[in-house]
């Protein structure tokens, strides 16, 4: 009698872990999206990793305004309420989050502040890992530059002017405190509740006689070249390398994976470019 | 094998978890939370202030490897920036630099009026003039800062000087072609320079009635650089600004300034004390500016007296006395510590606790993951360590 007992909760555990149902929610960095799947990711690229999953309809391309400070309702709030829904509506009980840039604030401080709002522990308790496409963890001096040559802020004050905080939050000194303070993930604080997991762009090639330098755009990687004047050898033309991989754990650096060892620029890691699609499709 | 494939299953089902918040209060207001998955919370408005008690609890990872101590806030800066008007520009600017191939960009205080590189003289050192944006290996217009996607404001355009024409007092020239009228921000970044002014605050975190302690210094290959003039203002999130002084210091100036303005403000936003520092290099002058933050806010509650911890063996709940000066909401987070079989204290788990609650005397109650308790294999007594009390609404940390 004991053993069948035994054997029926094993089975009954098999059979929940069978149906565990895998979901997969894309995460967008700074900028109000309000068609991300077309604007931010592309449709060949989300279709390309989706179609790793065992139902390849359980996905979610989040819109939010992530110009917005991350602990915002319409940051951490709207990812919230957008997750929620998703979880919901598909019955998922695995998710995994793909983010970019400054998304990987935005799903860090959901994890790191679990009491801010309680919608936040049923997603934690969801997520499988977040799988961070060049997070922003510890800000990038491009945002202090802009922030320092923003010219309406001295003019008109900076609530007139242009206002973008989510910009203003990744300034380097400005993350340090956000880090030292409200996030988890990043040297001599606690783990996160979930495992974090960074993809690192490490250069950019924007040569024009270079074909891979128009994968994810060639004017946009020619931009990134000039603002790498700002940061340090290795960087993805936006953030350092060293920001990169500030918070939880390195997945890869780009060029350890990439097809043809091509470094994925800051615009090439959010789009499908050498191989970055089939990596997270054979992972999720 | 089953064996170890049904525990392994149960520790990954297990790892994290939250908390039933069934203890109660007179100043907890709201409903309890049960983060059972079968449990759905319903999306609520974005714009409604959370209002349930919420607790969460996760493993801790190595606490030897974690550091929970207040830090200090620092910013070093090898940049600076110059206001100007068109006027000026077109008689001539002086952009002094300490090393070759510094990055310049000119941003138009309209948003419109920009400079373009090419409509760029520069007069080296050397008394050479190079004209229509010559002087520059990198040539940024206005359209290629916009495409390049950073959010630069409009009317921004940059340039690199080459790295051959060095370092020393350059005069930059615009053409006639722009409105005398029109104002200009000059950023000059320079990348490749040993002279860094660095500003430190004594911690990050500051409340109202606590004094600002800043250092402020200039180093040039880590030799302490004299300042000969420096000046300052405290920047609120709203872009309030508060005169602040220095005072000369051993090998720099300092600032210690009560903080006694109101610190009511954007919750989570960072004021700013912004700095501008001259010193001579090699007999030239030089200028540095920078934005050191740091958090302020207003003393809301406090945790009146030592936590308290009851109930079984496996599943203990603390109380939190807080006192509150205002109705809010309010977090407390701690690690919490067991006694091992050798009767040694073990840390065992992360457990936050937010609750609403009235002005006066009140209690936060954490009550702890017994699963993970289970896990780690401790027991009573259990002690709370690295004990914090955070105001959500202010997004303010409270105590240390």
């Amino acid at each position: 009698m004991f053993r069948k007992v035994l054997l029926l909760i094993a089975a009954l555990t098999f059979a929940g872990l069978s149906h565990a149902n895998t979901g997969v929610a894309f995460v967008h960095g700074t900028g109000s999206q309000s068609d991300a799947y077309n604007d931010y990711w592309t449709g060949s690229f989300v279709q390309s990793v989706v179609s790793g999953l065992p139902n390849s309809s359980n996905y979610t391309v989040i819109n939010c305004d992530f110009t917005q400070y991350m602990w915002t309702s319409g940051a951490a709030g709207c990812l919230a309420g957008q997750l929620t829904t998703f979880i919901n509506q598909k019955n998922i009980t695995s998710l995994t989050l793909i983010t970019h840039s400054n998304g990987g604030n935005v799903a860090r401080w959901i994890m790191s502040n679990p009491t801010w709002d309680s919608r936040y522990p049923n997603i934690i308790n969801r997520i499988d890992e977040v799988i961070a496409l060049a997070p922003s963890s510890a800000g990038t001096p491009l945002a202090d530059a802009v922030i320092d040559g923003n010219v309406f802020e001295s003019a008109l004050g900076w609530l007139l002017g242009y206002k973008n905080d989510a910009v203003r939050m990744q300034q380097e000194a400005w993350m340090a405190s956000y880090n030292a303070n409200w996030l988890y993930g990043t040297s001599g604080r606690p783990a996160l509740p979930k495992p974090f997991r960074s993809v690192v762009g490490t250069d950019v090639e924007s040569a024009i006689w270079d074909g891979d330098s128009y994968c994810g755009g060639y004017s946009q990687n020619v931009g990134l070249e000039f603002t790498q004047n700002w940061l340090d050898s290795c960087s993805d033309g936006f953030l350092n390398c060293s920001s990169q991989n500030a918070a939880g754990s390195v997945w890869f650096y780009d060029t350890s994976k990439t097809y043809g060892d091509e470094p994925l620029s800051h615009a090439q890691s959010r789009r499908k470019c050498f191989g970055l699609d089939v990596f997270l499709r054979n992972r999720i | 094998m089953k064996h170890i494939l049904l525990t392994s299953m149960i520790l990954s089902l297990s790892t994290v978890s939250v908390a039933n918040d069934t203890a109660s209060s007179k100043s907890q207001i709201g409903n309890s939370y049960t983060g059972n998955p079968a449990d759905s919370a319903p999306a609520q408005p974005d714009s409604q202030r959370e209002m349930k008690p919420v607790s969460y609890s996760f493993p801790i990872n190595d606490i030897n490897q974690l550091d929970f101590s207040q830090k200090q806030a620092h910013v070093q800066s090898r940049q600076y920036m110059l206001d100007v008007s068109g006027a000026q520009l077109k008689s001539g600017i002086a952009l002094n630099t300490s090393a070759k191939g510094a990055l310049v960009r000119i941003s138009a205080f309209d948003g419109k009026s920009a400079v373009e590189p090419q409509q760029l003289s520069l007069k080296t050192p050397k008394g050479q003039v190079l004209k229509q944006g010559k002087a520059f290996d990198t040539l940024v217009s206005s359209s290629a800062m916009q495409k390049n996607g950073m959010g630069f404001q409009q009317g921004t355009t940059g340039f690199k000087l080459d790295d051959t024409l060095g370092a020393g007092r350059f005069t930059l020239k615009a053409d006639k072609g722009i409105a005398s009228h029109a104002k200009y921000r000059i950023n000059v970044f320079e990348k490749n320079s040993d002279t860094e002014m660095h500003l430190t605050a004594n911690k990050s975190n500051y409340l109202s009635g606590e004094v600002l302690k800043v250092d402020a210094r200039v180093f040039n290959q880590g030799k302490a650089e004299h300042i000969v003039s420096i000046k300052g203002r405290l920047v609120s999130p709203t872009g309030k600004t508060f005169d602040i002084d220095f005072n000369q210091s051993k090998d720099g100036y300092s600032v210690a300034k009560p903080l006694d303005m109101s610190a009511h403000s954007v919750p989570g936003a960072l004021w700013e004390l912004h700095t501008e520092a001259q010193l001579k290099v090699d007999g030239q002058l030089i200028q540095r500016n920078g934005q050191l933050p740091f958090a302020f806010a207003q003393q809301t509650a406090k945790v009146s007296s030592s936590p308290v911890i009851t109930g079984q063996k496996q599943s203990p709940v603390a109380a939190i006395p807080v006192n509150a000066k205002t109705d809010g909401r309010y977090e407390v987070r701690a690690v919490l510590y067991g006694t091992d079989q050798s009767g040694a204290l073990k840390p065992v788990m992360v457990t936050h606790s937010a609750a609403n609650l009235a002005a006066g005397e009140g209690a936060i109650y954490m009550k702890f993951d017994p699963e993970l308790i289970h896990q780690s294999g401790v027991s009573a007594p259990y002690t709370l360590k690295q004990l914090q009390l955070r105001d959500q609404g202010q997004m303010a940390v409270m105590s240390h």
